[in-house]
């Protein structure tokens, strides 16, 4: 792949319509510049005005915000998570969550010698949201900043990587057993 | 000149309307988009879960292609 920089701008889109992705417009690499355009009316399933591809998964807190998921705070270790952990598939169009995802799944994986993940360590997404509620934990208890990974398999990690390795880098998330 | 489903490096002070896909970009290029308007464009067909490997039949008014 070559880099590319395409840019669009200074047009208008109105009432364009895709079944799927992508009511105006849609791409599945290079994110263009899109400046000073005007979208009105636009549908599609996924993306009305604007679409692309599943980039990152963030943490859902209080069923609305999505947050960077870094973290898991108070986690016993050993026995199953008592509260849910939910988790939303976005595009490289900041938080827009992937909607028409469905199907695709999100798994933790060990990182370090002496953790697990086991249990329900990985979920299905349904419009681009799942929630891990019978996840099991495992490290030493009262362990601090334990590493596991979360992927997905929605996202082309090989592109991301390709694109932008530090932007893109795995997501480790770092766990916090309780006593 | 019609530009249905039409691979584009540049695409300046057109008008497109009402007609099924419309531009896409080339790949492994720097394309542009300027000073244009799309209006009431399709894109009808449903291409499922297929994310790389077709894209440029998704999105109604600009779609593009694998660089």
């Amino acid at each position: 792949m070559v880099p590319c920089v395409n840019t669009i701008e200074n047009s208008f889109f109105y009432g364009n319509a895709a079944e799927e992705e992508g009511g105006a417009i849609i791409y599945n690499t290079y994110q263009p510049k899109i400046l000073n355009n005007t979208f009105q009316n636009n549908t599609a399933n996924f993306g009305e005005d604007v679409a692309s591809y599943a980039t990152r998964i963030k943490l859902v807190v209080n069923g609305t915000n999505l947050v960077d998921f870094v973290e898991l705070n108070d986690v016993p270790s050993g026995i199953k998570i008592d509260s849910p952990i939910e988790v939303a598939l976005v595009s490289a169009e900041s938080d827009q969550i992937m909607t028409s995802n469905s199907g695709s799944t999100v798994k933790f994986y060990i990182f370090e010698d002496g953790t697990n993940a086991r249990g329900q360590n990985t979920v299905t997404f349904k419009n681009g949201r799942a929630t891990f509620i019978n996840t099991i934990f495992v490290a030493k208890p009262g362990a601090k900043n334990v590493k596991f990974k979360i992927s997905s398999s929605a996202i082309n990690y090989k592109v991301l990587q390709y694109l932008d390795p530090v932007k893109y880098a795995d997501q480790i998330i770092s766990v916090n057993f309780r006593w | 000149m019609i530009f249905r489903n039409t691979l584009v490096k540049e695409f300046t002070d057109n008008v497109l309307v009402g007609i099924n896909r419309g531009v896409k970009f080339m790949a492994n290029s720097n394309a542009t988009v300027t000073n244009s308007t799309f209006k009431e464009m399709k894109q009808n067909r449903k291409e499922g879960k297929i994310y790389y490997s077709d894209l440029s039949h998704l999105g109604s008014a600009i779609g593009k292609q694998i660089d």
